[in-house]
């Protein structure tokens, strides 16, 4: 593949996303954010192509291009991030039908990963920095493909992604802030690679209790969780629309809900819980 | 719908529905909607086939939980409301 000064590739699910993206202020957004999954020298050809510009008639006008869809403009940088890796992501499922791609934030500890599923906006991201800092590594805080052969979840390694700063520790210098969202580059954060995925938990916030609860759910309940969190279900059973392969996911899962409203005991006592499990 | 004990209540046939630990999960494609019933819940369910009514129903909740005729025909007549509001009956 030939590259040029302006290209950046990335190697995502083992597809290879190729941006060619001539402002150098939004590369550096670009790596600052998917950095973890840039290569130098893909294996194969690229699978998903961007083209990414200033508007030449309104030079704060930022255009997203995709051979095969359609233009997404924006002057905001956030948007650009959320409006590019919102673009990409769907491709990639489109790419990767063989994947179940879950909503979920997902870590790994001492060769085991989790999810933690939960809605958007309710603390996925900041319980995986809390995480992050008391022990956990990384895979990924939004999106979590199962091999559902193996059992094991692919890193999707952007920059963590937080609505407001956290309660607890420090972000880091090279954070990158926008009108909407904190970022934090990968490069601070200790990362896994792919893992068995062994639990899935299933958070609420919980304002009125003193201590995280851990509570065990079956089979049934975590099928249906995962099935409601699932993005590319139907691309799973022709005859049952992904149900059988929900069950089958959640069978082989020790499931729990875990109720939280402070990071650091929710750490401490997740931790116990995974070095109890096999 | 009105719902007494004579009537014979029918679940949809284009529910999908998968048994897990005698728990079933009730998707609802129309609506995007899974629902997951516990054990009597999804025993119910399997009896809500247009032939028994609710009456009878109760009587095999009794004999499979073991519990009042009393308390079976409440839990049954709850569980027909709850489908119903679901959208998991046929209406005649």
């Amino acid at each position: 593949m030939m590259k040029n000064q302006h290209q950046i590739i990335f190697s995502i699910f083992k597809c290879i996303v190729v941006v060619n993206c001539v402002p150098s202020k939004l590369r550096v957004v670009l790596l600052k954010i998917f950095g973890a999954m840039q290569v130098t020298d893909p294996s194969k050809s690229a699978d998903i192509i961007f083209h990414i510009e200033y508007s030449t008639s309104d030079t704060n006008q930022i255009i997203i291009s995709r051979e095969g869809g359609n233009d997404l403009i924006t002057n905001d940088i956030g948007e650009f991030i959320f409006l590019f890796e919102k673009d990409m992501t769907i491709e990639l499922q489109k790419l990767r039908p063989d994947l179940l791609f879950i909503h979920s934030a997902a870590l790994e500890y001492k060769g085991k990963a989790l999810l933690l599923v939960a809605p958007s906006g309710t603390g996925k991201s900041t319980t995986s920095w809390a995480m992050i800092n008391s022990g956990f590594n990384y895979l990924s805080d939004e999106l979590a493909p199962i091999d559902i052969t193996t059992m094991s979840i692919h890193p999707y390694q952007h920059a963590l992604c937080l609505k407001a700063k956290p309660p607890v520790f420090e972000l880091p210098e090279n954070t990158l802030f926008t009108s909407q969202t904190i970022h934090v580059p990968c490069d601070s954060l200790h990362l896994a690679e792919l893992t068995t995925i062994k639990a899935v938990f299933y958070l609420e916030y919980a304002a009125d209790i003193n201590e995280p609860e851990i509570i065990p759910i079956n089979t049934a309940e975590s099928a249906a969780n995962l099935f409601a969190n699932s993005l590319n279900i139907l691309a799973h059973g022709e005859n049952d629309s992904g149900l059988g392969i929900a069950i089958k996911v959640a069978s082989q899962l020790n499931s729990y809900k875990l109720k939280s409203n402070d990071l650091e005991k929710t750490c401490k006592e997740v931790k116990l819980l995974m070095n109890s499990i096999d | 719908m009105n719902i007494d004990h004579s009537l014979k209540p029918q679940v949809k046939q284009d529910l999908l529905t998968r048994s897990v630990d005698g728990e079933l999960l009730v998707l609802d494609n129309k609506e995007a909607e899974i629902h997951q019933l516990n054990l009597s819940a999804s025993f119910i369910f399997n009896k809500c086939d247009g032939a028994l009514s609710v009456d009878s129903i109760a009587q095999s909740l009794t004999d499979e939980f073991d519990i009042s005729l009393d308390k079976a025909l409440q839990d049954v007549l709850n569980a027909v409301r709850s489908f119903s509001d679901k959208g998991f009956l046929l209406e005649d």
